[in-house]
């Protein structure tokens, strides 16, 4: 069967990023037809799509199946809170819709495992959201897969990045938490990103993790009893050590929208990579403490991931990170936060 | 000025040679070795006397001369120089490992206490300048609670042949007593608490340990010692609750072009860092005072190194007890 013109993009629920759904907007092979969600959401998450319809110029339209009848869509665009995204991804590779979801894949390893099984059941493709196609992570790749280095022998990434939760853990401020705030870990939500990397980078997963974990900055997150900082050892294919520092470390703590770097040795040479360059510095008079100095230069980063999803589609080749790397993501920072509880290494899971 | 003798004129020997000739506080009198070359050229270069053969006819030679010794041999002879020193009554600084087991240190740090003698270890990173300052932010509350320690160092291959002692474990300790007392001094120094538990990875040049506190603290440090590299690479991030400081070489690259690939240069500070070291040996000596790393911060720096080995061995978690670890 030949490919369509133009792919048709369902939106199933803004509640955790629009960005996704808008990275699909003037692509000129996609078409957004419709925003959905399931009736039973909550009244911020209908705001939100809403919001992202009009944002759109497409219609909202609660209900799923009525949704999907109407505009007989090709791809659905999943980015609910994350304890929904399996529902909704099985829902909708049942329905036989490719799926594009936002991070974190799932909660829990099993909920990976039934989108897993359903897109390769449905014969679909499936792309998790990531950073891979930032620059200086395929410029990582590249050198690494050129043999620059070597054998890579060890990978390690420190993942900072800025924004605050909330008032700070020793603060005598109260604090309302809003709606739409889901209690989940840095680890378990940003962990994909630099676990992606690494994947991406070396083509190995991890087999065993090590982990730490410490709500140390933000009361919200101590209450909740999940993380804001992170580090975790990795022991991945053919011997490679692994390991990644990760943390929503609080607005003041980093020269810029975060330090993120990757650090790959070789059995010949070794790399450094600051993930965010390349890089323009602007300071301004009036700028706050908020306001990033440093902006990336790249604006195609989103764009050239779902050029990529396009050859994958065309195709019906992999994605650039497919159900099943998806779904060992999951399993890696599940066994580092099962080793965080128990302090000895855990095993990371394989499916079944 | 303190009259130092120089025991070991190999690897580092010039770094120390030049720290001590560009000291206020202290000069180098004798520079000894087994080597007659090796202490000639180091004698000639530092203007000072050379000596070929044991420490005790150098030290009762030289009794005039030299109030302090820097031990600066193989790792497996730290312990008897020193204990050799002490008993002359010099003081000593020795290069890390103070010796090749927590035990054997102990032992150094006891005689050096009986006897009115300095003891001080060269856990060189803390005097290296970018981690003073980063101590110096966090002392000053600037920093607020230590919440996390991530640090990189990378080498160069060992230049010496591979039969060198280096690259022998039985004498240089293997890679989590040689070259991992560093960062385990480092994170005691930072965190300013004992780890409660330590889980290492380790191949024959590389080494990542991770250690975990009572507190919540955290610390991943990595070690490279195989890299073809033109010069070392340093990286720390110490992240607290007000705020975070990164000591950290790729901020401070500059840029060399000659035709080909743009090359990073990064600026020495090892040179400053060693002065530093030397400069508060003197100073403990001169002021009758402890030095700011003792003999009691190498044997734990020690204790932990052990546990990462015995962790990298087995693949299990060493929990620390007061005394040593278990492996769980």
């Amino acid at each position: 069967m030949s490919s369509p013109e133009r792919y048709r993009v369902l939106a199933l629920s803004a509640a955790k990023h629009d960005y996704v759904p808008l990275a699909f907007k003037d692509h000129p092979r996609f078409q957004v037809v419709g925003v959905s969600d399931e009736p039973s959401a909550a009244g911020w998450v209908h705001e939100c799509n809403e919001q992202l319809a009009a944002d759109l110029g497409v219609p909202y339209q609660p209900g799923i199946d009525a949704a999907i009848a109407r505009h007989r869509p090709h791809v659905a665009v999943v980015s609910s809170e994350a304890a929904r995204h399996a529902r909704l991804s099985v829902r909708a590779a049942e329905a036989g819709l490719h799926v594009v979801q936002d991070k974190p894949m799932t909660p829990t390893v099993a909920d990976a495992d039934t989108i897993v099984e359903a897109v390769e059941r449905a014969g679909v493709r499936f792309l998790l959201w990531n950073r891979n196609t930032q620059p200086a992570i395929e410029e990582a790749r590249q050198l690494v897969n050129a043999g620059e280095i070597g054998e890579p022998r060890a990978i390690h990434v420190d993942f900072f990045f800025s924004k605050d939760a909330g008032v700070l853990l020793d603060s005598d401020e109260p604090e309302e938490v809003p709606d739409n705030w889901l209690s989940e870990g840095e680890l378990t939500v940003e962990g994909i990103y630099p676990l992606a990397y690494m994947r991406h980078i070396l083509g190995l997963d991890a087999l065993r993790a090590f982990g730490r974990t410490s709500a140390h900055f933000f009361r919200r997150h101590a209450e909740r009893g999940v993380e804001d900082i992170a580090t975790v050892s990795l022991e991945m294919e053919r011997g490679v050590i692994g390991s990644l520092c990760i943390g929503r470390i609080g607005q003041p703590s980093h020269p810029n929208v975060g330090e993120l770097r990757v650090h790959v040795i070789g059995s010949a040479g070794a790399l450094v990579i600051a993930e965010p360059r390349p890089e323009v510095a602007v300071y301004t008079r009036g700028q706050t403490p908020e306001d990033p100095r440093n902006r990336r230069t790249d604006e195609e980063t989103d764009r050239r991931q779902v050029d990529l999803l396009v050859n994958a589609l065309d195709t019906g080749g992999d994605t650039l990170l497919t159900a099943r790397q998806g779904r060992h993501i999951v399993a890696t920072v599940a066994a580092a936060l099962q080793s965080a509880r128990t302090g000895r290494p855990c095993q990371v899971s394989r499916p079944g | 000025m303190i009259g130092l003798a120089l025991v070991g004129c190999g690897r580092n020997a010039a770094a120390l040679a030049a720290a001590a000739a560009a000291s206020d506080l202290c000069e180098l009198k004798v520079a000894a070795d087994v080597d007659p070359r090796a202490a000639s050229d180091l004698a000639r270069a530092a203007d000072a006397k050379s000596h070929v053969g044991d420490l005790e006819s150098l030290l009762d030679s030289d009794a005039d001369d030299v109030q302090a010794v820097i031990v600066n041999t193989p790792n497996d002879s730290h312990a008897d120089i020193a204990l050799a020193a002490i008993a002359a009554g010099r003081h000593v600084l020795v290069e890390k490992p103070l010796a090749l087991s927590a035990d054997a240190a102990d032992e150094v740090r006891r005689q050096a206490g009986r006897g009115d003698v300095r003891l001080m270890v060269a856990h060189t990173l803390r005097f290296m300048p970018a981690n003073v300052q980063v101590h110096r932010a966090l002392a000053a509350g600037e920093l607020g609670k230590p919440g996390m320690l991530r640090s990189h160092r990378w080498l160069r291959r060992f230049p010496g042949p591979p039969g060198g002692w280096k690259h022998d474990p039985a004498r240089s300790g293997g890679l989590c007593i040689h070259e991992a007392v560093h960062e385990i001094d480092q994170a005691l120094w930072l965190i300013g608490e004992r780890p409660t538990h330590v889980q290492a990875q380790a191949q024959p040049d590389l080494l990542q340990i991770h250690l975990g506190y009572e507190s919540g603290a955290m610390a991943l440090c990595g070690v490279a010692t195989g890299l073809p590299l033109g010069s070392g690479y340093y990286s720390l991030a110490l992240i607290g609750s007000l705020g975070a400081a990164y000591a950290d070489d790729h901020h401070n690259v500059q840029l060399v072009f000659r035709g080909e690939r743009p090359q990073a240069v990064v600026t020495d500070q090892r040179a400053s860092g060693v002065r530093a070291q030397l400069d508060e040996f003197a100073r403990a000596i001169t002021q009758g005072r402890e030095p700011s790393v003792s003999g009691a911060d190498a044997v734990a720096a020690l204790q932990i190194a052990e546990a990462a080995a015995a962790s990298s061995a087995s693949g299990q978690t060493a929990q620390l007890t007061e005394t040593g670890y278990v492996l769980a």
